[in-house]
């Protein structure tokens, strides 16, 4: 089993965590444009140096409000099906990664967690109102829990695609 | 199979295809039958492509198919070895034994399943045949035979020995492997000399081709996107730069103005002190002022010092700018270009299957290929297949006749399908052209009525072309009964929708018994489009150009361009015709909450298919050359929207879907509005829409009122009747250095003349004619802008335009073009070569820009004149120095690359053979500073760029006046 380590951020009132491995890297840039008519978790499109990227708030599919902008409002951007695929290949990560460029729009970003020897725990039943669907496990930390997430799901819910799956 | 294998299996897959793809042509010329010469070449060619098929497929151990194309190969080479006749059935086998080959190859993994009894059971005979006559003369072979282990069922071709070699050579063999030299051993014995030649054609082929690497899809799409993003690191840059100098230049401005106050303040001062040194108001004051002034020297230099620096003082910054900008988009250009498939990809499938479509209907066709080299990009030749396929099958199946039919109307048994493919004007142009029976509008009228379509009614006002269009007509197929060829519930609506969705356009042209031409314009890519972009509710969208008919500005107070309510939609009149209306801000519901009706909104009339509607934005930005990329899945659901293009400052814009967006409103353009369309183009809405400047006087104290239009007056003379000398029957008046000729109106129009002479007169000089001849008219009354509609019938005449109503009052319109001729018809003779009449004018457009160059070319185009449009005024010059006779106009933009629209206007007036042709200016801003410039140039006319309907006037205007003027 490798070092897991998660990129912690914060949404709402929530530490959550997603595979360090699945991001491919976080930036400042949140001035996207908003899309009239897109699902309401698709908060708009981003230019990240020519590609599109679809900014994605999990507020909705979470059972939280949508993201204001703050200063500390920031863009983890997801890596492609084709840069997780010798991932996968090679089971280091375990979830596929959706078709499309996402970005998921963080309140705040937090530090990376290395739970090491002290591992995940499975989720509890109810973690503070968020789904246990989505939900891979629990860090406890010193002051908090950090919610280990389920990507997959969440996405292609936020996207307007559960039950169909996208894949490019 | 390991990474590599995977890898090689692909590439064999894919080279297979090709091999595949290009037998079939060959196969189809064997079977129409070539000399003894050419069907040896076609038969190595073949040969060669099989047999490359077979090694690489047994290499990978992929025997279903290493088998087949063995036995397809043995028949071959019967053929080669001249023991074996080409026959039809023979072809038939071989090229449904290479669609066997492709489909086993479509699968790889179960290439095994695929069965090919069939295949196998026709080409025994073949096999068998060949081997009958060899017989005698093959003790050796025979024994070779024998030898080798059967591995295979099959008998009578020569079985395979080793399934699985490596080394076994990829093209026909230099180094022939033992199994293949030992048939040749046998067949070929009696020609020696056949084996080298072979190897001799297989090198000088291979010399002769070009370089060809095959590089990923998916590579060419990142390096595409490197190149946009190129272009936008480098629109970007060009903005920063542009900020930077102006801000340098405002800093400057500052700076300088710091330095002179400063400046001036030391000399006030200085006075100051000068004149306080007689006096004795103490030697204090002096010394403060003198402080005073040290500090405000010190200050001086210090802002001098501190000016900011030139960017212009950058040596070679500009250059490197042009530089930078030029290779660019050289590259984007050029990587574009990889994306490019020539067209023969599609055509190449052409001659199979109309050879497979004429059997299945009996009829005789003969095709006719031109074009193959043309390109276009890859998604556009993929997309373009099912349509091609459709309008093939339909020429086919409705368009010829059969062949006794045709003959019996004197026409070849054998019919003649033209395919083409060319460019025009930025576009590829695809022709597909049969000398069938035609489409006859008479049946599709009653189809269209039979279907509900139309009323009888409307299909009666149909003119024979509109008729014709209604095979677009969703819900039309004029198939008599359902066949298995066509109208299979896909009719030309799909085709013609699926050709817009690629930015292209289709028109049929049909002639009852002589045949029918569809041709399709498509554009070379879909990766960049000219676009408009708009705003509405602060966000920008583009437009995608293709689908933009014109635009209208809609300003207050402007009845004609009210928007009115019909059944509680929103709707337009434009020049006579309702256009429905949508709002692009409550079509996407991003209005701001109570905000107000905006002074200018603007109406982007966009078409689909038939159909035109308007989209009211709140501005128009800019037309630009944007990059379409793909649409994020979740938004495809939104339906409003046909991709995502990302703006020179590096935001996100959407390109709207003209025809998502017509669907989500809802619109129904009924019969009515299309019936009104169609004649659109009638005529006269010009004399309707036209806001003109008139001049209104008398010739006599209560006679008529007459109208000239300003622009067509040069200046306006008061004059003593004394002034006025007389030389028989004419007058004239001293005028600038000369003598003008006088007229007056009632001597040639049937016009009330004065009773009595005034003392005073006004003599109106008219411009841009020759020989002007002064108007003497007894009151001018006033100067007007109206917007009139003349009637041409009411008061009519030789020097009359018509006559129209002016604040209540009938005023008479003159034409001073057919007054002059009716006055001096020497010198205003018809025998002029230039063409008044816009309709048959030719017109070279010289505009940059390819959006304007677009809209320009269509607005001109739909008045009738041919349209010759040109990139910068360097090519028009070149144009007109090679053919001076060509053109009848200039229309050219103001700013251009290489030569612009100043510059090529004084190259035509400074030139003997061109200084007639009439030029005309347009420009994005119509600032005076431009206008002067460019009269100073000589043009005749200078309008601003997208007024379609002023430009359609100054176009005619000046064609008249040149016209009157020659």
């Amino acid at each position: 089993m490798r070092d897991q380590q998660y990129v912690s951020f914060v949404l709402d009132r929530h530490l959550l965590g997603i595979d360090i491995l699945l991001v491919r890297e976080i930036i400042r840039n949140v001035d996207f444009t908003p899309v009239a008519k897109a699902p309401p978790a698709v908060r708009g499109l981003l230019n990240l140096r020519g590609q599109i990227i679809t900014v994605l708030d999990l507020g909705p599919a979470l059972g939280l409000p949508l993201r204001e902008i703050g200063p500390d409002s920031r863009c983890l951007i997801l890596k492609s099906p084709a840069e997780t695929a010798p991932l996968l290949a090679a089971g280091l990560v375990d979830e596929e990664p959706v078709g499309e460029a996402v970005g998921l729009l963080v309140d705040a970003i937090s530090d990376v967690v290395r739970p090491g020897e002290q591992g995940v725990d499975a989720p509890p039943a109810n973690a503070n109102g968020i789904d246990t669907d989505h939900l891979r496990g629990v860090v406890r930390l010193e002051d908090r829990l950090l919610l280990i997430l389920g990507l997959r799901k969440l996405i292609e819910e936020g996207l307007g695609q559960r039950g169909q799956v996208a894949r490019v | 199979m390991d990474m590599d294998d995977r890898e090689l299996l692909a590439e064999l897959v894919v080279e297979s295809q090709d091999h595949l793809t290009a037998m079939e042509p060959d196969l189809l010329a064997l079977e129409k039958g070539a000399s003894p010469d050419e069907t040896m070449e076609l038969v190595n060619r073949i040969f060669r492509g099989i047999h490359s098929i077979k090694g690489g497929c047994g290499f990978l151990g992929i025997t279903s198919v290493q088998e087949l194309a063995h036995a397809m190969e043995s028949v071959l080479m019967k053929v080669r070895s001249r023991r074996l006749e080409v026959t039809r059935p023979m072809v038939d086998v071989l090229l449904d034994g290479t669609d066997r080959v492709r489909t086993m190859l479509a699968d790889v993994a179960n290439a095994g399943t695929v069965d090919a009894t069939d295949v196998y059971r026709r080409l025994d005979p073949f096999l068998a045949e060949g081997e009958a006559a060899v017989v005698p003369a093959a003790t050796e072979p025979v024994a070779a035979s024998d030898a080798a282990p059967t591995g295979t069922r099959r008998s009578g071709y020569i079985p395979l020995t080793t399934p699985n070699r490596a080394d076994e050579p990829e093209i026909a063999p230099a180094v022939p492997d033992p199994e293949l030299s030992a048939a040749a051993a046998v067949r070929e014995m009696p020609e020696p000399a056949e084996p080298a030649d072979a190897a001799g054609v297989v090198a000088s082929h291979r010399g002769a081709a070009p370089d060809v690497l095959r590089v990923k899809v998916d590579l060419l799409n990142r390096l595409m996107n490197l190149a946009g993003e190129l272009v936008l690191a480098r629109n970007q840059l060009l903005q920063a730069l542009d900020r930077r100098f102006s801000e340098t230049a405002a800093g400057e401005a500052v700076f300088a103005a710091t330095r002179s106050a400063v400046a001036e303040a030391q000399q006030r001062l200085r006075e100051v002190v000068d004149g306080s040194t007689g006096r004795s108001t103490g030697d204090e004051a002096k010394e403060r002022s003198e402080q005073i002034e040290r500090v405000l020297a010190e200050l001086a230099s210090h802002i001098a010092q501190a000016l900011p620096g030139r960017l212009s003082e950058l040596p070679g910054m500009n250059a490197t700018m042009v530089n930078l900008d030029a290779v660019t988009t050289n590259l984007q250009e050029n990587i574009m270009r990889t994306r490019m498939q020539s067209i023969e990809t599609l055509f190449g499938k052409l001659p199979r299957q109309i050879r497979q479509l004429s059997r299945q209907t009996g009829k005789e066709i003969e095709l006719v290929v031109t074009g193959n080299e043309v390109e276009l990009d890859k998604s556009i030749v993929e997309a373009l297949s099912d349509p091609l396929n459709h309008l093939i099958r339909n020429s086919l199946d409705h368009g010829f006749e059969a062949p006794l039919a045709r003959e019996a109307v004197g026409k070849p048994r054998s019919g003649r399908l033209d395919v083409r493919a060319f460019h025009e004007g930025g576009q590829v142009n695809i022709e597909i052209q049969d000398d069938g029976r035609g489409i006859d509008p008479a049946r599709i009228r009653a189809k269209a009525v039979e279907k509900g379509i139309i009323t009888a009614e409307q299909a009666a006002r149909l003119d024979d072309r509109e008729a014709v269009l209604l095979v677009f007509a969703p819900g039309f197929s004029t198939a008599e009964r359902v066949s298995d060829i066509s109208g299979r519930g896909v009719g030309m609506d799909v085709v013609r929708t699926n050709i817009e969705s690629l930015g292209g356009s289709i028109e049929i042209d049909s002639q009852v018994g002589i045949g029918t031409r569809t041709r399709l314009k498509l554009p070379l890519t879909l990766a960049i489009i000219p676009s408009l972009l708009v705003r509405a509710c602060g966000r920008r969208f583009a437009v995608p150009q293709v689908s933009l008919d014109e635009l209208v500005r809609l300003r207050r107070g402007r009845d004609d361009q009210r928007i009115e309510q019909v059944q509680g939609a929103e709707v337009m009149r434009l020049r006579g015709h309702l256009l429905p209306l949508v709002r692009l801000s409550s079509l996407l519901g991003i209005e701001e909450a109570g905000a107000t009706e905006r002074q200018a909104t603007y109406v982007a009339v966009l078409k689909t298919g038939e159909n035109r509607y308007g989209l009211i934005v709140d501005e128009v930005l800019d037309s630009e050359e944007i990059v379409v990329k793909q649409l994020p899945g979740s938004l495809k659901d939104a339906r409003c929207y046909a991709g995502a293009t990302i703006m020179g400052d590096g935001s996100v814009a959407m390109i709207l879907d003209v025809l998502g967006i017509a669907d989500i409103a809802g619109l129904r353009f009924t019969e009515i509005a299309r019936a009104a369309q169609a004649d659109d183009s009638t005529e006269s809405y010009l004399d309707r829409t036209e806001s003109q400047t008139l001049l209104l006087f008398r010739n006599a104290p209560g006679g008529e009122r007459f109208a000239l239009n300003l622009a067509l007056i040069s200046r306006i003379e008061k004059v003593a009747a004394g002034d006025i000398q007389r030389v028989g029957s004419k007058e004239y008046l001293r005028f600038q250095g000369g003598s003008l000729r006088l007229l007056r109106l009632h001597d040639h129009l049937p016009v009330q003349a004065p009773v009595d002479e005034a003392a005073e007169l006004y003599v109106i000089i008219p411009k841009l004619v020759k020989h002007p001849l002064g108007i003497i008219a007894r009151e001018c009354e006033d100067v007007v802008s109206a917007r009139v509609e003349v009637d041409r019938d009411n008061v009519r005449g030789t020097g009359i335009l018509g006559s129209g109503m002016i604040n209540g009052d009938l005023t008479v319109f003159l034409d001073i073009y057919g007054l002059f001729e009716a006055a001096e018809p020497e010198i205003y003779r018809q025998g002029d070569r230039r063409v008044a009449r816009v309709e048959q004018a030719r017109i070279l457009l010289a505009e940059d820009t390819s959006f304007f160059r677009a809209v320009e070319k269509k607005y001109i185009e739909a008045m009738g004149a041919t349209v010759t449009a040109v990139k910068d005024g360097r090519e028009a010059w070149r144009l007109l120095s090679e053919s001076p006779e060509s053109f009848d106009m200039v229309v050219t933009d103001i700013e251009m690359p290489l030569m612009d629209g100043l510059e090529l206007t004084r190259h035509i007036r400074g030139s003997a053979r061109h200084a007639a042709i009439p030029v005309v200016a347009l420009t994005s801003l119509g600032s005076d500073e431009n206008r002067e410039a460019g009269l100073a140039a000589g043009v005749n006319a200078y309008e601003v760029k997208l007024d379609k309907d002023r430009l359609a006037a100054t176009i005619r205007q000046v064609l008249e006046e040149v016209h009157a003027h020659a």
